[in-house]
């Protein structure tokens, strides 16, 4: 039970991100469901085309590869780890943040990006030390609320 | 034990579809209203900006450290700055973190 808790604040980012894809999502309710079950944080950010709209067909196709590749890599991880060893060396947990950066870039020239990006970041590390997992994501949500104020 | 973790995978899947699912069940299809719409403008920059200073500085947990990791995040940046291909962004980023490791 503590751990379906734990896990669903992690996943409570899903809320947010479900909403903003909505618009762009087709009408009928099980079509937009289904659809919907495919939002990842990296699917997500690829498919977004302008500031209200996102690529579904996009999004949903990168989420099968990723799947796909996700199984994959751990099937090969639990059969090559003992060999690879720590693949922290290898900096591999340099990856995900890397690339989620190169995203980010992308989304930076849209009018009031920077300042909402940075306060999402500053949300999330002031949060990381006193809020359970998740729970400080989740939050930087509310940086966009700077958008109200112009 | 297996029961127990089953039922765990279980209901972490339902915590899941159910964020995933509710945003879509109740405002999808059309337009957003106008003030939500004026918030979800820029959720993107704002979450992914989170992800990745979490993912950067983050040990788990709840401590947080500058690290190898944040070497590496640096040269991506600088990376990115230069225009580069984003393999090499991404491969930058490990391979600086990996030496920063090994060295330190």
């Amino acid at each position: 039970m503590t751990a379906i808790v734990a896990g669903g604040l992690i996943n409570l980012r899903f809320v947010p991100m479900g909403i903003a894809v909505a618009p762009s999502l087709p009408h009928g309710l099980l079509s937009r469901t289904a659809r919907a079950l495919a939002i990842i944080d990296t699917s997500w950010a690829i498919a977004r085309r302008g500031e209200h709209s996102y690529d579904i067909d996009l999004m949903v196709g990168a989420s099968v590869v990723q799947y796909v590749t996700w199984v994959a890599g751990t099937v090969t991880g639990v059969l090559l780890g003992p060999v690879l060893g720590d693949t922290q060396a290898l900096g591999f947990d340099a990856i995900f943040p890397a690339f989620m950066l190169a995203l980010l870039a992308g989304e930076l020239h849209r009018p009031g990006a920077k300042a909402v990006g940075v306060l999402g970041a500053a949300i999330a590390i002031v949060l990381t030390p006193v809020a359970p997992a998740g729970v400080p994501v989740v939050s930087a949500a509310a940086a966009t609320l700077l958008e109200l104020r112009r | 034990m297996s029961g127990r973790l089953w039922t765990t995978v279980g209901g972490l899947a339902v915590t899941a579809f159910a964020a995933k699912a509710v945003g879509p069940i109740f405002l999808g299809g059309r337009e957003l209203p106008a003030l939500v719409a004026r918030v979800t403008r820029l959720l993107a920059p704002a979450l992914i900006a989170a992800l990745v200073a979490v993912d950067t500085l983050s040990q788990g947990g709840r401590t947080l450290a500058i690290d190898a990791r944040s070497a590496g995040l640096a040269t991506a940046a600088a990376a990115l700055a230069l225009r580069a291909n984003i393999v090499i962004v991404v491969l930058s980023a490990a391979a600086v973190t990996a030496l920063v490791r090994a060295l330190g």
